[in-house]
């Protein structure tokens, strides 16, 4: 089973949220809520209630606040700024359940996912 | 749903085409999911019509550049292809200052080359740790409990190793020796007392000599030494020693052929032993022996002295076997040397026969065993060896304190020996864990030992077996061989243990190596912020690693610098310099755990280097770990000769929520009063980048290269600091400056495929990724991003070769024009 695309990108997002305090409280100040990610079947939680922030691989502790469904090609595509979030909602790309309000808020997770320059 | 089609079919409906537009409701959740994304987006695609956005700084200016192959350049480092380096040249200018430092008991900061010296020195003894006094000014001393545990454990720790020790001889403190009130002789109880003396006068100068010689009196009193039946003057002391030293010196100072040189080792080594058997002093020869042995080692071309080592230590053997005692490789001479010792001991003495035969016994059962088999044999060995303690050892007061340092020593031999901890520290832990306190400082001494072997016996060299062959017909032009480049391996030390009549030796190095492979593939790469080591390394053999490291980094050719550092940081773990360099290689391969890794070595090594401080800022700061970042920039602020004044007007609000702010005025203040150092503009914005404040960042990282335009790593961070505020597009002349500058710079490449993706070129993206892999294939995130950009770039079909790290078929798919 080749890796998935978005596993680094996963794993940047969770190393940022691990050891980068000052991203991961304006993250949480954002969303304070559960964000689940379904990439290609596996579920991914990202818990950003308050005094919590952490991404972790399955089912979220309680319900999610939404919940996004997506291939990981796509998931790729739309953290990289290949694909726009509404034009993979307006493909069925990306599906939503939960708070639309919520989805407006979600481009600083996906800037947080992205590759960073190294000085 | 409602809240969906509310945004669908909003009052104004959708307006096709106008898709990022704020004009409707879906638009508006568009934008908002989109940011700023969208727009680059939108002027990408209007963009790219234009000509030349494809490749951003022009084809000529984005000329790949091709270095050597790694086999190429191995190749060449080992036939020594590579210039000296100034420094580590032949003794001789540096010799009389190097002899009287040397005779004065060396102080711990008499500069890099003497460290150097005394971590080869430290090296070719097995590494016992050396006993690092506490710096000054540092906290509280120990209580003085403990610090009468240091005070012993100098001389006991120290019986080979130590400079002040090193006229010694082995005994009392080798592993499974010297029960308390046994073994000691009279002149070994001088040496300890003296030694412990002089130690613990360095070490409590704050508190005077009287609290230093109370604790020595512990120490002696712990040992059942009464220093009030012990002469006034050390018998140890060897009326000739200077004599030998200033011959050693004086043949050293001559530049000399290799020959010669090795030459001049046999003939010393012969003559040492001649008058260790003539004048039953042993200690001064053998100092003189070990002395060449370092200077050959140090000075000569590689291959000869790491060769001029072997033949000592075979000289020696055969000595000592004259002396009817029969000695296979340093390990056997480290155990006969303990056997001998223990023949006065009987206790121990079964103890050494029993460990021969299982030892034996071991060998016989590893060739039927399969591979894997090697930890249960060593258990059973251990288990073997546990039986035979003597209940009395085991509960002597002598033991258990000394058990109680060589814990304390491994711990320091972590900080020093980093190849391995991961191994050697587990299988010793084992090991000891089942010994009890049977042998006190044993196991580490073995795993030392085997380390050692595992290190000269590296594969690579299938010259080995014919040097060995013409070393048994002739013997006369081994030197020159050797000058050639050929370096001894398994095949020379096997055939030289088979002439002893015993092949314990290979067979622990098989097992010892089969252990050390377990432990790694087990624990997996990095697992606790330790450096990792390649696993097979040409550059184990070659004595000149350093300079031909810092050659190779100077060359830019990374991947092979790392190596030759890598092996000048596992033969002298005390190399502060070779270890920051290894970090610095290592950040400019994108490897930022492993930079950090290695500076802090580096640090433990030297902790005032203040480059490794802004090394570990800058490392720290990409792997984001803020607290880290600040609190050695910091450091390195308020240290720092031409800047401390001005930065310690600031006042600390002692709130550590306040750190990033208060460090940042730190470094505003020496900047207003140094405005003319580009290092510290530099470091200024690294600072503000991990405030976010990426304008600010940029103004210093402008500044600095103002002043410096010629520094690729400015020029990248520069870059870097432009992507990551969202500035692409600048970033990219930035990083194209620093690849001008330094065409290997995989950061730089790295950092380039990052922009062109955030840009959305995609493809040409890849390319830099699969460039920057080139370099340095061991980046694993950099194979992650390139997933990624293939993965946009509609170019799943390169995805296998990307599962299969497949770097030429990539190459070939993905070449930059």
């Amino acid at each position: 089973m080749p890796d998935k695309a978005s596993g680094p990108l996963l794993a940047q997002l969770s190393s940022t949220l691990e050891k980068d305090e000052a991203q991961r409280q304006a993250l949480v100040q954002k969303i304070k809520g559960i964000v689940v990610f379904v990439i290609d079947g596996v579920e991914w939680t990202l818990d950003l209630r308050e005094g919590q922030g952490k991404l972790t691989k399955g089912a979220p502790p309680e319900k999610a606040d939404i919940t996004l469904t997506i291939s990981d090609d796509n998931f790729v595509k739309l953290v990289m700024g290949k694909l726009g979030p509404q034009q993979a909602f307006l493909m069925r790309k990306l599906k939503i359940q939960g708070s639309m309000g919520l989805a407006m808020k979600l481009q600083p997770i996906l800037d947080a996912a992205a590759p960073k320059a190294k000085l | 749903m409602s809240g969906l089609r509310d945004l669908v079919t909003g009052a104004d409906g959708c307006t096709t085409g106008d898709g990022a537009g704020p004009s409707n409701a879906a638009a508006s959740l568009a934008d908002a999911l989109l940011g700023r994304r969208a727009k680059q987006q939108a002027q990408l695609q209007e963009a790219s019509i234009l000509p030349g956005l494809h490749a951003p700084a022009g084809p000529s200016a984005l000329q790949p550049f091709r270095p050597p192959t790694a086999a190429e350049a191995a190749a060449a480092a080992l036939q020594g292809e590579l210039p000296a380096v100034a420094g580590l040249g032949p003794a001789s200018a540096a010799t009389q200052a190097d002899v009287d430092a040397f005779l004065r008991g060396m102080p711990p900061q008499a500069g890099p080359d003497f460290a150097e010296f005394e971590s080869i020195y430290a090296q070719q003894h097995q590494q016992q740790p050396r006993f690092v006094p506490p710096p000054p000014g540092a906290a509280a001393l120990p209580p003085a409990l403990e610090a009468q545990g240091r005070a012993a454990a100098a001389p006991v720790l120290q019986a080979r190793p130590a400079f002040l020790d090193s006229s010694k001889v082995h005994a009392p403190f080798q592993p499974g020796l010297a029960p308390p009130g046994l073994a000691l002789s009279l002149a070994d109880q001088c040496r300890v007392r003296d030694r412990s003396t002089i130690m613990a006068r360095q070490l409590f100068a704050e508190q005077g000599t009287e609290f230093a010689d109370e604790q020595v009196g512990r120490l002696l009193a712990s040992l059942n030494i009464n220093p009030l039946e012990l002469p006034a003057e050390g018998l140890a002391q060897a009326p000739n020693f200077e004599q030998i030293f200033a011959a050693a010196a004086a043949r050293l100072a001559e530049p000399s052929a290799v020959s010669e040189h090795a030459a001049a080792a046999a003939m010393a080594a012969t003559a040492a032993a001649q008058q260790q058997q003539q004048h039953g002093a042993p200690h001064e020869a053998q100092w003189a022996q070990e002395f060449e042995r370092l200077r050959l080692g140090e000075a000569g071309p590689s291959s000869s002295g790491s060769w001029a080592v072997e033949y000592q230590r075979q000289q020696q053997q055969q000595q000592q076997q004259q002396q009817g005692v029969p000695g296979t490789g340093a390990w056997a001479e480290e155990f006969e040397a303990a056997q001998a010792e223990a023949a006065a001991d009987g206790e121990s003495a079964g103890w050494v026969n029993e460990f021969r035969s299982t030892a034996t016994a071991g060998a016989a059962m590893r060739q039927r065993a399969a591979e894997g088999d090697a930890l249960e044999q060593t258990k059973r060995l251990a288990d073997t060896l546990a039986s035979s303690s003597d209940p009395k050892m085991r509960s002597s007061k002598f033991l258990q304190f000394v058990s109680k340092m060589s814990r304390g020593e491994l711990i320091m031999e972590n900080n020093q020996v980093k190849e391995v901890p991961a191994a050697a520290a587990a299988w010793v832990n084992d090991f000891a864990a089942e010994r009890q306190q049977q042998q006190g400082q044993g196991p580490s001494l073995w795993g030392e030992e085997f380390a050692s072997f595992q290190a000269q016996q590296h594969p690579g060299a299938a010259a080995g077996e014919q040097w060995a062959q013409d070393l048994a017909g002739a013997g006369a032009d081994w030197a020159d061989q050797f000058a050639d480049g050929m370096l001894g391996g398994g095949e020379w030390a096997r055939e030289f243990a088979d002439g002893q009549g015993s092949t314990d030796i290979a067979s622990w190095e098989e097992e010892y190596l089969a252990e050390l492979e377990r432990l790694h593939s087990a624990a997996g790469p990095r697992a606790a912020g330790e450096y990792v080591f390649a696993e097979s390394n040409p550059f184990l053999l070659d004595t000149d690693s350093f300079s031909k490291g810092r050659e190779l980094f100077k060359r830019g050719v990374l991947t092979e610098a790392v190596l030759a550092l890598e092996a000048e940081c596992q033969r002298n773990p005390g190399n502060a310099e070779a270890w920051r360099l290894l970090g610095t290689v290592q950040a400019e391969n994108d490897d930022d755990q492993q930079a950090i890794a290695a500076m802090n070595r580096a640090l433990a090594a030297d902790p005032s280097s203040l480059d490794v401080l802004l090394s570990l800022g800058v490392s720290h700061t990409n792997e984001l770990e803020q607290g880290e970042a600040l609190g050695y920039l910091r450091q390195w602020v308020l240290r720092h000769p031409k800047h401390a004044a001005a930065a310690a007007a600031v006042q600390d609000p002692g709130d550590s929520s306040q750190l990033a702010a208060y460090v940042a005025a730190l470094f505003e203040a020496a900047a207003r009063a140094s405005p003319q150092d580009a290092e510290l503009h530099s470091a200024l914005g690294v600072v503000y980048n991990l405030s976010r404040q990426y304008d600010e960042a940029v103004a210093a990282f402008r500044e600095a290269l103002r002043l410096q335009p010629s520094d690729y790593s400015l020029w990248n961070k520069l870059g870097a600091t432009l992507a990551n505020s969202a500035r692409s597009s600048e970033a990219i002349s930035a990083y194209q400056k620093a690849l001008d500058l330094k065409p290997n710079y995989m950061r730089a490449w790295t950092n380039m495929g990052i922009s062109l993706a955030n840009l959305g070129e995609y493809d040409t993206s890849a390319r830099y990724y699969v460039r920057a892999l080139a370099l340095n294939p061991r980046a694993s995130a950099v194979w992650g991003y390139l997933r990624t950009s293939l993965t946009c770039a509609a170019r799943q079909d390169l995805l296998p070769a990307v599962d299969g790290e497949d770097l030429p078929a990539l190459r070939r798919e993905l070449p930059l024009e």
